[in-house]
C-alpha cells in the first residue's frame, strides 16, 4: 500500500523522462516569399530558396527535427487555353539554372502538386488545400530544410501546352523544434 | 505503441482493484486546451468519459476517452493572413491520481495514453503523457465535481505537441468492493 504513493510521481517522472526537454520544444511557423512566378510558353520558372535569411528558420536550426506542416500559397493564374496540372520541383541548386521541364524532372524530386487549374481561371490557394498536396515530396524538402537551406524550387506543368502564373507566392513550414 | 498502452491502461485499472477494497464510478468532463508553442493550431474545446477506480484512500486509477476540436490558426504574413484548420484529437488512456479522500480534496495526477491527431494532411497517432493537479469537491454522496489543470504533451520521437488543459467534470460512484451489507 505505502509504495503505492510513490505510482503517481513515478509515471510523472516517466513521462518527463519519455518526452525529452519537451518544454523547450515547439511548432514554429516559417515563411519565404516566392514572389511572382511566371511560366511561359510550356517551360518552367525557377525561384531560388535560401531560408537562412528567415530569422526564425537561422534562429531553431541546429534543433529543427521535422517538418510539423508546409505548403505553398499564392494566387495561382491560368492564363493558357488548356486545363493544367501545376506541380512544384525541388531542385539542389542554390539559383535558377533549368530552363525546360525535362531538364527539371532530370535533376530534381517532385515536392507538391499536382494541383488543378482550369484553363482561363485563376484560385487563391490555402493553406488546408495546399498541404494535403505535399505527399512524399515533404522528405526530400526536410532533407533540404535540415541541410544548407539553399535549394529552387520550379514550377512546371508535365504534359501539353500551357502558361501560368503564381502570384505573392509563398512557402510555409512550420518546423519542429526540439532542444538535443 | 497503441497496443502497449492499451495493455498499460488495463494494467493501471487492475493494480487498483486486485489490491483491496474498490470504488468504480463513471465521470465525463469538458473543458479547454491551449496550445503551447505551437504556431498552426488553436485552442480546442475538448470533452470525454472517464471512469474512475478508487483505492480508496491513495490511488485512483482512471481509464478515459476523450475528443478534441481544435479552432482555426491564422497567421499574419506581412499584411497577408493565413488560416490553417485546427488539429482535432482523440484519444484514450489512464491517469493516476493521488486521491487524500475528504468532501474537498487536492490530488496531484499523471497519465498516459494514445491520442490520434488529424486535420487535412495530417493523420497520426502519437503517445500522449499528462501531468498535473485537480481538485475534488464531493457535496454530496457519490458525486465528486473535479476543477482539474494539466499539461498534455503528445510525442513523436524527439518533439511533442503540448496544450496546457482546464477541464471540469463530474463523476458518480456506482459500485464498492467488497460491498457493504
Amino acid at each position: 500500500m505505502k509504495n503505492m504513493r510513490w505510482f503517481v510521481p513515478s509515471l510523472t517522472l516517466a513521462a518527463l523522462m519519455a518526452t525529452g526537454c519537451f518544454l523547450i520544444s515547439g511548432q514554429f511557423l516559417i515563411h519565404f516569399d516566392l514572389g511572382n512566378v511566371n511560366v511561359v510558353a510550356s517551360g518552367v520558372d525557377g525561384v531560388g530558396v535560401d531560408l537562412n535569411t528567415v530569422k526564425d528558420y537561422s534562429k531553431h536550426k541546429d534543433n529543427l527535427k521535422d517538418l510539423a506542416d508546409i505548403a505553398i500559397l499564392g494566387t495561382f493564374v491560368n492564363t493558357g487555353v488548356n486545363d493544367i496540372d501545376v506541380e512544384v520541383w525541388l531542385v539542389d541548386e542554390a539559383t535558377p539554372s533549368l530552363t525546360t521541364p525535362g531538364a527539371v524532372m532530370a535533376g530534381g524530386v517532385r515536392a507538391w502538386g499536382p494541383f488543378k487549374l482550369k484553363a482561363g481561371t485563376s484560385h487563391t490557394i490555402t493553406w488546408d488545400e495546399s498541404a494535403v498536396l505535399f505527399g512524399a515530396g515533404k522528405a526530400p524538402l526536410l532533407a533540404q530544410i535540415k541541410g544548407d537551406g539553399i535549394f529552387t524550387l520550379y514550377a512546371l506543368t508535365q504534359s501539353g501546352a500551357y502558361a501560368f502564373q503564381i502570384n505573392n507566392g509563398k512557402l510555409i513550414a512550420v518546423i519542429d523544434v526540439a532542444a538535443s | 505503441m497503441k497496443r502497449t498502452v492499451l495493455v498499460l491502461c488495463v494494467a493501471l485499472s487492475l493494480i487498483a482493484t486486485v489490491a483491496g477494497a474498490a470504488t468504480v464510478g463513471i465521470g465525463a468532463f469538458g473543458g479547454v486546451g491551449i496550445p503551447i508553442i505551437q504556431d498552426d493550431t488553436g485552442r480546442g474545446t475538448m470533452f470525454g468519459v472517464r471512469a474512475p477506480v478508487s483505492l480508496i484512500p491513495l490511488v485512483t486509477v482512471e481509464p478515459y476517452f476523450l475528443s478534441s476540436n481544435g479552432s482555426s490558426k491564422d497567421q499574419d504574413l506581412g499584411g497577408v493572413t493565413i488560416t490553417r484548420s485546427g488539429i482535432d484529437v482523440t484519444g484514450f488512456g489512464a491517469t493516476a491520481m493521488l486521491t487524500m479522500g475528504g468532501p474537498v480534496s487536492f490530488y496531484p495526477f499523471a497519465g498516459i495514453g494514445s491520442h490520434k491527431l488529424k486535420r487535412d494532411g495530417i493523420e497520426e497517432t502519437r503517445t500522449a503523457y499528462s501531468f498535473g493537479i485537480g481538485i475534488g469537491i464531493s457535496p454530496v454522496p457519490k458525486f465528486t465535481l473535479h476543477i482539474r489543470g494539466e499539461i498534455d504533451a503528445a510525442v513523436k520521437d524527439q518533439t511533442s505537441r503540448k496544450w496546457a488543459a482546464a477541464t471540469v467534470g463530474l463523476s458518480y460512484s456506482l459500485l464498492k468492493f467488497p460491498p457493504t451489507p
